[in-house]
């Protein structure tokens, strides 16, 4: 059963048109379905479909890491499907110039290649077979479905494929009302399905949109989700998940904030009365001034005129959305091409793209402006942490002078007494709160134990604080140029609340950077070689951007590669097997002629058609005399002409037996 | 039993009832699904995993258009086809892996025409016993997983249970009360039976995605005789051996011989010989006379002790046997084909006695042996040590029973050719034993 003509071709147009590329629509339609009207057809081989299989997934897998490369996993597979047919085109082509499109499976699955060579098969009956024509057809109009062009063009052609599918071939074989009837019903129902489907969908984004979409760097502005309960080791990421670019001899900011809270419900941090709102873009529509109030307060006028620093940073956020990490002070967002941007009291910006990579220029200024008041629940301390903090306050005599008094032996007493760890023990104190244990017990944790315990100490003593969280700005990459954000850099830290201004206080020991670096496995340097090729490749929203010269002669070199690989090793093959096959020819070199010209001398003439082992039991019927060592050379004789894995040397070896049997022969 | 085997056994019974569920499910599936309602349904899994977010692609209006087209199928396909008869006609024998046709007239009793309808042939129930699941062996070819699932394996034995495939045929326009005859083409895997118990009739609705499935009982068995080789003509250098009792009785056991003659009664003559009726007639005690007969007898010995992982071989030896069954000529000898299954058995086949045919359908049953050692089989054959001019022994291993058993009648006098059909060379075999490769057996054959 063949698709019915034109089809195939008619796809690829439309598979063009959506994608916007109709010349890679054209060229797909001229192949597989131009190549049906050629006037002669191939036998095609199963083993040959499948090497031509094999190129196909050569060329999938190189477009599978393109993709993975310049647009992340998820746009890689989307990505994928896409381009399918472009990569199948071979396979397409080569079905169409066999006789039937009937495709073996084992041609395009390895498992069953490999099933039926386990069950010595050759016949293929083990694998099922596919109609390729239609599977084609289906490819490309799900990758044309990619290409997300909004309008009734998609389902109509879906329906305009499917009937032409239905009435070119056997079944139903006669259309009745029956089938209009019955097609009609589907085409309708599947209309309001769709629509159904995409209204009930886009309701359910807008509704739990500000819950579930904020993930983006792992962060959600109103809840930080702290590990201060668990036990055991800590999983470190050392995934780059940004760069920040500064300008030549300026240093960045330590510490990139990227949310903050002011309520410890343990052991999670919470954002009260903190809604996002959205900030509104100037007239470019890529920079966003955040100097609109936050905490329903302007920024004095002086914000813009204090001496202000800028830097670059790019982002990666699978989810197209991600809280920005900015540095204190930040009054200016440039270069920022988000289709939306909000902003909390608290200083958190979230904001949501078209791609994943978020880049933005920041501006900061390096002096502090009139922020935020500091309100009540930025002293709240929880009653059941209390006595815990009580007793901390008095051994770092922390509960009386002036506040930066207070938070200096705060600091001193947190440094000289608490270790960094990732490993978090279990305590001797069942019951107490992780905090409790943290502090009385065991004096080790990671910056999530350093910040609450500074922020809930800091407020103990009567100085308004928060917890945030960010990024540490700490490791410079010479090939890249940039500051590099790891996911291990993620750091929480504690906003104090002194001299007027909020400013940030971390009391993390400082080596605490170098022990996450330890649990970086051995093929990180592999893994950032990796990220930085799909980072140079990759799109950067608002950025033209050219691709590297060297990318697609490296990806000839490739394939050249691959292929002139292949075809030494299929030529081996064959010449190998001419070799065989010259080596167990039967003329010229049998070396049993001459034993055979010897019996038939002696009267022992060996039939047509008979075979040496009969003849040999004839002989030894016969003339006992002559039979004498026919046995074994004729053994020998099987041997080499039969036993594939015979050694060449087994033709020396029958030539020298026949020798010594003429030998002895002539001796008798 | 420990915990952990009876946990191995309960989860392994849990693989089995959900093979036995999976395979009902594929048959029903098979049956009420056509390729392009399953292509459909591929596509709609296809689009459902791309569309998942409506907003990135529009594969989701692909999926939502497949899935109300099998939607508006599966409402038209549900009534199924009625009033239908059948009537089987199939061969009583077939050979392994050579197809045959099965003849099916269905008749149309109903009031309304049968159209745009399949047949498919079902065969008798192929699900194979727990014990059988638990007692195959595991495929080493699959992978840990599948080998542990055991699902492969039990479509495996279904499949060797129901030792036959068959295609689907398309039925012409069937009127109200009329009939037609489709031939079936059907192809059986391996010896031994297909019992097929009825037919699907299989009615496409109008989109042709799936199908109403009505059964019709019409019940056959077909004898499938072992594949068999070309094989050389083996020469046996045995002489004519006296055959107590004579051709009629050489298979029988007993003081049975020719009757040549009546006599006279002589002195020291066994008064069980004594012809009754001739001694009324004439009033004298009359004897009846005897002549010995000579002729060639061979024994082809079947070794039934499968080796573990020797099935592939054994039924290779099968076809060996058979081939030999024959080829050998039973028009002026005999031949004993032997072998064990609970216990000894052996057939005479030649000289008026079982043809090769009725060998063939002995061997096309024969089953691996469940007697406790190849010593049976030994005894079995040194018993009819006397009467045999030579023998042909098929053998599935050499070890040393086997070998002790082979160097007893080459002790004894008695020419033989001995086959080990085994996937290994043997080790420590004699230059006159001959192996065959299961692999390549027309190759072993032609090199005897």
């Amino acid at each position: 059963m063949r698709t019915p003509r034109l089809i195939i071709g008619a796809a690829a147009l439309f598979w063009g048109w959506q994608i916007g590329l109709p010349a890679a629509g054209l060229a797909v339609a001229l192949l597989a379905e131009g190549a049906r009207y050629l006037p002669w057809r191939i036998a095609a081989t199963r083993e040959q479909l499948q090497r031509i299989a094999d190129f196909c997934t050569v060329l999938l897998a190189l477009a599978l890491a393109w993709l993975f490369a310049t647009r992340g996993a998820a746009g890689a597979v989307l990505g994928a499907f896409q381009w399918l047919p472009l990569a199948l085109l071979p396979l397409a082509t080569a079905c169409a110039l066999t006789r039937s499109d009937a495709l073996d499976l084992s041609v395009l699955f390895l498992f069953m290649r490999r099933r039926l060579r386990a069950a010595g098969r050759q016949d293929g009956k083990l694998a099922g077979t596919l109609h390729f024509g239609y599977a084609y057809v289906a490819l490309l109009l799900i990758g044309a479905s990619i290409a997300n062009r909004h309008g009734p063009w998609l389902y109509l052609g879906a329906i305009g494929f499917a009937l032409w599918a239905s009435l070119g071939t056997a079944w139903p074989r006669r259309p009745r009302g029956a089938f209009w009837l019955a097609f009609g019903c589907a085409a309708l129902l599947g209309y309001a399905a769709s629509l159904g489907l995409h209204t009930l969908q886009s309701w359910l984004t807008e509704a739990v949109a500000d819950w579930f979409v904020a993930g983006g760097l792992r962060s959600d502005p109103y809840r930080s989700r702290s590990s201060l309960g668990t036990l055991g080791r800590l999983k470190a990421h050392g995934r780059i998940i940004g760069r920040v670019f500064v300008r030549q001899g300026e240093r960045a900011p330590e510490l990139l904030m990227t949310a903050s809270y002011d309520r410890y419900q343990s052991p999670d941090w919470i954002a009260r009365d903190a809604p996002l709102a959205p900030v509104a873009a100037a007239l470019d529509g890529r920079t966003w001034p955040l100097a609109a109030p936050l905490d329903g307060r302007t920024r004095p006028p002086g914000v813009m005129t204090t001496p202000s620093r800028e830097l670059r940073v790019v982002l990666e956020s699978p989810e197209h959305a991600a809280l920005l990490a900015l540095p204190r002070n930040s009054f200016e967002l440039r270069g920022l091409l988000a289709e939306e941007v909000k902003a909390n009291r608290l200083g958190a910006l979230r904001a949501r793209m078209a791609a994943p990579r978020i880049p933005y220029t920041v501006r900061y200024s390096i002096r502090p402006p009139g922020e935020a008041k500091p309100r009540a629940a930025d002293l709240d301390v929880p009653i059941e942490e209390v006595a815990a903090l009580d007793e901390v306050l008095a051994q770092a005599n922390a509960d009386r002078g002036s506040p930066p008094e207070r938070l200096r032996a705060i600091e001193r007493y947190l440094a000289a007494n608490y270790r960094y760890t990732l490993y978090r023990a279990a305590g001797n104190t069942p019951g107490a709160t992780p905090l409790a244990r943290f502090l009385l017990d065991t004096r080790a944790g990671h910056c999530e134990f350093f910040a609450t315990a500074t922020v809930l100490l800091a407020r103990r003593a009567g100085i308004p604080a928060r917890y945030a969280t960010g990024f540490s700005v700490r490791e410079w990459s010479d090939r890249e140029g940039a500051y590099l954000l790891r996911a291990r850099h993620a750091h929480a830290w504690t906003e104090v609340w002194t001299n007027g201004a909020w400013t940030d206080l971390d009391t993390t020991p400082a080596d605490w950077s170098s022990v996450e670096a330890d649990a970086d496995g051995s093929l990180r340097a592999f893994e950032d070689l990796w990220q930085w090729f799909a980072y140079t490749l990759g799109e950067h929203p608002g950025e033209p951007r050219e691709l590297p010269w060297w990318l697609f002669p490296a990806a000839l070199v490739v394939a050249v590669l691959y292929f002139a690989a292949r075809l030494f090793f299929s030529r081996r093959e064959r010449f190998g097997a001419r070799r065989v096959a010259r080596r167990s020819a039967p003329e010229g070199g049998n070396p049993l002629r001459a034993v055979e010209q010897e019996l038939a001398r002696a009267g022992q003439l060996r039939l047509p058609g008979e075979s040496l082992n009969s003849f040999a039991a004839r002989v030894a019927r016969s003339a006992p005399g002559l039979a004498q060592g026919l046995d074994d050379l004729f053994a020998l004789r099987y041997r080499q002409r039969f036993d594939p894995d015979a050694s060449p040397a087994l033709g020396e070896e029958l030539a020298r037996a026949a020798e010594r049997w003429l030998a002895a022969r002539r001796a008798a | 039993m420990t915990p952990a085997s009876v946990n191995a056994g309960l989860v392994q019974r849990f693989f089995y009832q959900g093979a036995g569920l999976a395979l009902r499910l594929n048959r029903r599936l098979e049956a009420r699904s056509t390729a392009a309602g399953r292509g459909l349904a591929a596509l709609a899994m296809i689009a459902a995993a791309v569309g998942i977010d409506t907003s990135l692609t529009l594969a989701y209006q692909l999926f939502c258009l497949a899935i109300a087209a099998l939607a508006v199928a599966y409402l038209s396909s549900l009534r199924d086809p009625k009033a239908l008869e059948a009537r089987l006609a199939a061969p009583r024998q077939a050979s392994a892996g050579l197809a045959f046709d099965c003849s099916v007239t269905l008749s149309n009793r109903g009031a309304g025409p049968l159209r745009d309808a399949d047949l498919r042939l079902e065969f008798a129930d192929s699900r194979p016993s727990l014990a059988e699941f638990l007692g195959s062996a595991k495929h080493e070819a699959r992978n840990r997983y599948d080998r542990w699932l055991g699902y492969y394996r039990y479509m495996e034995l279904a499949l060797r249970k129901r030792n036959a495939r068959a295609a689907e045929v398309a039925l012409a326009d069937l009127a109200p009360r009329s009939s037609l005859t489709v031939r079936v083409p059907v192809t059986p895997l391996g010896r031994g039976v297909i019992r097929i118990a009825g037919a699907t009739v299989m009615r496409r609705e109008p989109l042709g995605l799936l199908r109403a499935a009505a059964r019709v009982d019409c019940a056959a068995k077909v004898i499938v005789l072992p594949r068999r080789y070309r094989v050389p003509r083996v020469a046996f250098d045995g002489s004519r051996r006296y055959q107590h009792g004579g051709v009629a009785l050489a298979a029988r056991v007993g003081e049975s011989e020719e009757f040549v003659a009546l006599r006279e009664y002589r002195a020291g003559d066994a008064l069980h010989r004594m012809h009754w009726p001739s001694c009324a007639r004439l009033g004298k005690p009359v004897i009846k006379e005897f002549q010995d007969e000579y002729f060639a007898r061979h024994a082809l010995v079947l070794d039934t002790f499968v080796p573990a992982g020797g099935e592939r071989a054994f039924e290779e030896a099968v076809s060996i046997a058979a081939s030999f069954a024959c080829t050998l000529d039973t028009q002026e000898s005999l031949l004993d084909l032997l072998f064990v299954e609970a216990r000894a058995h052996g057939f005479t086949a030649g000289r008026g006695l079982l043809g090769a045919q009725q060998l063939l359908e002995l061997l096309a049953a024969v089953q691996p042996a469940s007697a406790a050692s190849f010593g049976v089989l030994g005894d079995a054959v040194l018993e009819q040590r006397a009467a045999l001019s030579s023998g042909l022994l098929v053998l599935l291993a050499w070890d040393e029973a086997r070998r002790s058993l082979v160097e007893r009648l080459a002790a004894s006098g008695l020419p033989i050719v001995a086959l080990v059909v085994s996937s290994g060379q043997p080790e420590h075999a004699p230059a006159w034993l001959r192996h065959i490769d299961p692999e390549r057996v027309e190759e072993g054959l032609a090199r005897l």
